[in-house]
């Protein structure tokens, strides 16, 4: 447990990019969803763990910035 | 009650709940108690002073429109003008002119403890704006004092702004429509948008640049790079106050002026304070700029407008010659610009690189402490000491790097384009955290143009 709970929040986190990206990408408001969900269940992990505020901080603006890959042409979400 | 409390969000809750319920003709009174409840919490005995200027600028009001000849509308307008710079000579300036005046004399001055009213500066000239406007003739005065006073006292402009006109502000409070279901959203995005911007970037930036200005011996890389995180840090401080002020105002069914609009992206100094406070850019365009003669009298006497515009604006700023000095800086390039009839286009590094410079003296507690930090700034640099001033640790630093990415996003959520719905959960999540980080932490930074 004390092995498996961090490698499933890195998991999920890392989901959360991927399909975020590829939602944006993409302009797919499901696998923006999907991301959404990632890092949602993501957050509970790490609340969980107790990791630090600051870095909960830096993987949602992380997050942020892959939801706007692509942007500038036009695509929304 | 500051706009990034928890007090606030209840606050904001209760008042758009019980503002739908309420009838409408019961709305002005209901907002009417609850700016003065919000102001009251700043501190009570102060609110006396703002229902001061309520009920001297409408009194002023209803002279000027009854008076039958221009010489007593003059006189009306002038004890308006007298009591609100009074007021603001009294609280504001009064330590800064007595130590000037004893500086002169070879003597020194030991400042008396004065209480500076919160939002003193912005809504004396929203009153005086209305009281000109009544004088001009462009305003009839409005004959009920409940209306007028909530005009003054408006909660989510009363501390901070953006200063309000009458002829904008008062038709809205007076019909109290219900607000619509785009007018949330637009509410919402904008409370989301100026949330971020206060507790995302101005936060985080606040503690890195309190750090270099407070250090004995600073040096010129960490300077430069508190200028620039200083920079950001006011700009997403006010702007997002602003945006909040706004989004409140939304949730009420009522519209705000735009503050800002992105203005480091100004390519010349002029079209900076066009985006830059654009509520007080354009109080002093429209009451001192175009009074003075504006830009229909030759060139030098626009000149001698923008330095006076530009001084006075310092001046309002606050009672220091770091102020003046800053507002003169402005003024200068300002007037550079119409002598060598500078238009807009390129240009944009240039004006960004002097807005920065001139927030280092806008910082300084002193003209001393600026004169050090610019000494160091234009110093053969040490990074390495530098990068330990900063203490600015890895995680910080991509923190910072990645809050600023997300500025054109904010700029397109306040205005009101459409984006994922898993981007405002993201954007809250943040707000979230940063609130959390900042209770933990035990730091409240203040909103820095309440000073003002």
């Amino acid at each position: 447990m004390m092995i498996i709970l961090p490698v499933c929040v890195a998991l999920l986190f890392l989901a959360a990019l991927v399909f975020t990206a590829f939602g944006s990408l993409r302009a797919s408001s499901q696998l923006g969803y999907a991301g959404g969900a990632c890092f949602m269940l993501a957050l509970i992990g790490a609340l969980v763990l107790g990791i630090e505020g600051k870095y909960l901080l830096l993987a949602a603006l992380v997050l942020l910035c892959a939801a706007q890959i692509r942007r500038r042409s036009g695509h929304e979400l | 009650m500051s706009f990034d409390t928890p007090g606030y969000v209840l606050f904001l809750c209760a008042a758009v709940l019980l503002y739908r319920v309420c009838p409408r003709r019961f709305r002005w009174a209901l907002l009417l108690a609850a700016s003065l409840f919000f102001y009251a919490c700043w501190s009570p005995p102060l609110t006396l002073v703002i229902l001061g200027v309520v009920g001297l600028t409408y009194g002023c009001g209803l002279g000027i429109e009854k008076a039958r000849d221009r010489k007593r509308k003059k006189v009306w307008l002038f004890m308006a003008a007298a009591g609100c710079a009074g007021l603001l000579i009294w609280f504001k300036y009064f330590n800064f002119l007595a130590s000037a005046l004893y500086g002169m004399f070879g003597s020194t001055w030991t400042p008396w403890s004065i209480l500076l009213p919160v939002g003193c500066s912005f809504y004396t000239f929203q009153a005086l704006s209305y009281v000109i406007d009544v004088y001009r003739g462009r305003l009839p005065a409005v004959r009920h004092p409940g209306h007028y006073a909530l005009y003054i006292c408006f909660f989510p402009q009363l501390v901070a702004g953006p200063i309000e006109r009458a002829d904008a502000l008062l038709p809205q409070l007076t019909a109290a429509q219900n607000p619509t279901r785009p007018d949330t959203v637009r509410g919402l995005k904008l409370l989301l948008s100026g949330y971020f911007r206060k507790l995302v970037i101005a936060d985080l930036a606040a503690p890195v640049v309190n750090r270099v200005f407070a250090a004995a011996n600073p040096e010129g890389s960490a300077v430069l790079l508190a200028a620039i995180l200083f920079s950001f840090q006011i700009y997403c401080d006010f702007a997002g106050y602003s945006e909040i002020a706004q989004g409140s105002a939304y949730l009420l069914g009522i519209r705000l002026r735009r503050n800002f609009d992105r203005p480091y992206l100004a390519s010349t100094m002029r079209a900076f304070w066009r985006r830059w406070h654009m509520s007080l850019t354009a109080w002093f365009t429209d009451y001192v700029y175009i009074p003075l003669g504006g830009s229909r009298q030759g060139k030098g006497r626009q000149v001698a407008a923008t330095l006076v515009v530009f001084l006075l604006s310092g001046l309002w700023h606050g009672a220091n010659w770091t102020f003046v000095l800053w507002g003169l800086w402005h003024g200068l390039l300002c007037a550079g610009e119409i002598l060598l009839n500078r238009k807009e286009g390129k240009g944009w590094f240039v004006t960004a690189v002097l807005a920065l410079l001139s927030w280092v003296m806008f910082r300084a507690q002193s003209v001393g402490q600026a004169m050090t930090l610019y000494s160091a700034l234009f110093s053969p640099w040490n990074v390495p000491a530098g990068l330990a001033l900063l203490q600015l640790d890895g995680a910080d630093a991509v923190c910072l790097a990645a809050a600023l990415m997300q500025l054109p996003l904010l700029h397109r959520l306040s205005q009101n384009e459409k984006t994922n719905d898993m981007v405002y959960f993201v954007l809250a999540v943040c707000v979230l955290i940063a609130w959390f980080l900042r209770a933990a932490g035990g730091g409240a930074g203040a909103f820095i143009y309440f000073q003002f």
